[in-house]
């Protein structure tokens, strides 16, 4: 490792970079994740639907699929952020909408609202709480379920929970407060239980604490006493931020140093090699060296113009650049998550190939 | 186009910045970064009236603008509103004085056993709360006359121009002293800026007359230094952030003057970023003497956080032997410099440091440290755990170095 460097830089922090920095630093290199924010895999449900990707389009037939996804399980378990399912499963699961979307991954708590487990379902709404309507949501899931041939009864509760009168709630602020106050978390208990009578499913916005692990949810459904899903809202979606705080803490576990908030400027090359990342930084900008680095920044980066096109993972021109996500290509919005793992996984291990070696050099 | 609508324009309102805001955390009454910056300077633009009473809660601890994926310059849009927002009566007199710690400083220190003694006393901080609107709960800092002494050149040494800040001139030369000497041991020889204010606190309390004159001053001060080949270095990470930062807008009237703040703003160095500099080329002098065993509970400032040079002092003290230290990872501390000694936001600015305290006491250190002066009172306030700048436990493990 050089001073001030490190074997793999990865560029992005959505569920691509994350994923690559990861299985980068499972085969034991030192990793450096730069980012200028949250990815997009914040903003979402965080489903992945591996149904229909075909990897030999994208050149990806070397990567083993089964491998990729069982690191990812294995990633966000013991990151405290379970994911169910895995290759050759499929399950449905609500939106936020109303309606069902089908799903191969998805978080413990969401998985578990496939409606072919229940009979009867409850959609609780927050009083003052703008975005989720509980009422528009069961009639709708009623209705999809049975588009489903399945008899599934979805009926809609509100519950009130105390705050201030002065301004409309949001999933944030609830979230948050369940995550530093106790008696608010107790209150939030107390309010759903009596929704629940003879329900063996509750369904809730997204609330439960942007800090909360597996644990947290497990114990939190037990004291409601019944299964709880959570859907994604509106941005920020709890559910999403807080898988995203989980990985990021897990990474930092791992030995992998997260450096976000600030663009990567350039690429500096010195023939075919990228020695180092420039990130702009107030005053000047900072050089941080690396071994191999991995692309998982989207097809909208500034510093990559024209963009790569190379969909084997090294970029054509640089031989210890290696991309993966969705700058790979353009694909089906219902894919993307999918090929950010397979791609993330298989970047990360290539780099880090890479980049022990060099280091081992 | 500016480059300013660009940056607006780039708000697809994801709320990132939402959920890095330290006030929204603790005060949902507050409509947080995204409403206040973007939002209302669309409104501001098409000339509509908004209400802009909360801008005056907004911390200036950028959090919003480094967890904003797009680029999107959030605090800023935010402290326009806040220059902008009509104060009145005693809010007015005293935001102007805490906009000020420069003036307050170069008067208190003159007079330091008197003006300490009177700051001291309970009826002047009863009175001090009912007409000037500062929280009695909080001790001020006290005043120090003692003047932070350069250090001579050595042949063959580099330049360094340290600007040391309000707090650490006014209150803390202790500190100062230590950082001159961290230089002089690691190869500089090192001047003194004038005592001008970074600007900062004008920042914060939206007084951008005042901003405007400390960087025009300060820039046509230390240009000459930084154009001879120094460096400018700070131990105050709010300084620091307001020196590198970009004021080409306050300075559009004087072009030469606007160049000449990007170099300052390019030659200058947080402490630690230069020392870690040294220490990474295997410069550093790394000639320390009989280990002190040392727990420490270490907090990052928001702005050290806003200047994206990592975690310098980390990575240095643990390059010490017997030193032993870890990051409280507890987001702000809530003191944003004279944001807690308002009578209005004290509570505010406790609760956000709620998390912090208790992370701190958790780890049960022997002494807490940041390099920022105000999170030093707040750490010290809200724990009662004896909080120092990091130099001066990194100046205690050389040879000449005395224990704190």
């Amino acid at each position: 490792m050089n001073a001030n460097g490190c074997d793999v830089l990865v560029i992005g922090e959505g569920l691509s970079g994350l994923t690559a920095a990861a299985s980068a630093a499972s085969h034991g290199a030192h990793v450096t994740l730069v980012s200028k924010g949250a990815g997009n895999f914040a903003l979402g449900s965080g489903c992945v639907d591996l149904e229909d990707v075909d990897q030999r389009t994208l050149g990806l037939e070397e990567i083993d699929e089964s491998e990729a996804v069982n690191f990812f399980l294995d990633l966000t378990a013991s990151a405290q952020c379970a994911y169910s399912g895995g290759i050759g499963e499929r399950t449905v699961v609500p939106t936020i909408l109303g309606t069902f979307q089908r799903t191969s991954l998805a978080p413990r708590t969401l998985w578990q609202a496939d409606p072919r487990n229940y009979k009867q379902v409850v959609v609780a709404g927050i009083a003052d709480l703008p975005g989720f309507d509980p009422n528009f949501l069961a009639e709708r899931l009623s209705f999809h379920a049975g588009q489903l041939a399945l008899d599934t009864l979805y009926r809609s509760a509100m519950v009130a929970l105390p705050h201030s009168p002065r301004h409309p709630l949001t999933a944030l602020e609830i979230a948050t407060h369940i995550d530093r106050d106790s008696s608010f978390r107790t209150a939030v208990v107390h309010a759903l239980r009596p929704v629940i009578e003879h329900a063996d499913l509750l369904i809730l916005p997204g609330i439960l604490g942007v800090k909360s692990d597996d644990a947290d949810l497990v114990c939190f459904e037990e004291e409601v006493g019944c299964a709880i899903c959570e859907l994604a809202t509106l941005p920020p979606a709890v559910p999403s931020l807080r898988l995203l705080n989980r990985l990021e803490l897990h990474l930092a576990q791992m030995g992998v140093e997260i450096f976000t908030g600030f663009p990567v400027g350039k690429l500096c090359t010195e023939g075919e090699q990228c020695v180092a990342v420039e990130l702009e930084t107030p005053g000047r900008p900072r050089r941080l060296k690396a071994d191999c680095v991995v692309l998982a920044c989207g097809r909208f980066a500034p510093f990559l113009e024209p963009p790569p096109a190379d969909f084997t993972g090294s970029t054509s021109s640089l031989s210890n650049v290696f991309a993966c996500g969705s700058l790979l290509g353009q694909f089906a919005p219902r894919q993307r998550n999918a090929i950010s793992i397979l791609t993330g996984y298989r970047a990360g291990m290539l780099a880090s190939r890479q980049g022990v070696q060099y280091a081992g050099r | 186009m500016r480059d300013d609508d660009l940056k607006l324009d780039n708000c697809v309102k994801c709320s990132d910045c939402n959920t890095a805001c330290p006030v929204l955390k603790v005060y949902p009454d507050f409509s947080g970064p995204k409403a206040l910056g973007p939002d209302m300077e669309r409104f501001r633009r098409e000339g509509v009236p908004s209400d802009s009473r909360w801008v005056e809660y907004c911390l200036g601890c950028h959090r919003c603008d480094v967890a904003c994926p797009h680029g999107v310059n959030v605090s800023e849009l935010i402290a326009k509103g806040k220059a902008q927002h009509p104060k009145s009566g005693r809010t007015a007199l005293r935001d102007h004085w805490l906009a000020r710690p420069s003036t307050l400083g170069k008067l208190c220190s003159s007079i330091a056993p008197v003006a300490n003694a009177v700051l001291k006393l309970t009826p002047n901080r009863m009175l001090m709360s009912s007409f000037g609107e500062i929280t009695a709960e909080r001790k001020f800092p006290a005043y120090s006359s003692k003047a932070i002494r350069p250090a001579i050149a050595n042949h063959g040494s580099r330049a360094a121009l340290f600007f040391p800040g309000c707090y650490i001139r006014y209150n803390a030369p202790q500190v100062g002293q230590v950082v001159v000497k961290l230089l002089r041991l690691n190869g500089f020889s090192v001047n003194v800026a004038p005592d001008i204010c970074c600007g900062m606190p004008a920042l914060a309390n939206g007084d951008t007359a005042q901003l405007t004159d400390c960087v025009e001053r300060n820039v046509a001060d230390m240009v000459q230094a930084v154009d001879r080949g120094a460096v400018i270095v700070t131990a105050c990470t709010s300084c620091g952030y307001a020196l590198k930062g970009d004021y080409s807008h306050l300075l559009a009237k004087h072009p030469t003057l606007a160049e000449a703040a990007d170099r300052v703003s390019g030659a200058t160095y947080d402490l630690a970023e230069l020392l870690v500099e040294l220490q990474d080329a295997g410069k550093l002098n790394d000639e320390f003497v009989v280990p002190r065993r040392r727990r420490l509970a270490y907090h990052a400032p928001c702005h050290m956080k806003s200047q994206g040079i990592g975690r310098p002092w980390l990575k240095l003290l643990r390059a010490v032997p017997g030193i032993e230290i870890e990051e409280i990872k507890a987001d702000c501390c809530g003191m944003a410099g004279t944001y807690g000694f308002k009578n209005e936001k004290y509570g505010i600015s406790m609760d956000i440091g709620r998390d912090l305290f208790r992370g701190i006491l958790a780890f049960k250190p022997d002494l807490a440290v940041t390099e920022c002066g105000s999170c030093q009172m707040q750490i010290e306030h809200g724990t009662h755990v004896k909080t120092v700048h990091p130099a001066q436990i990194l100046y205690e493990a050389y040879k000449a170095g005395k224990p704190l």
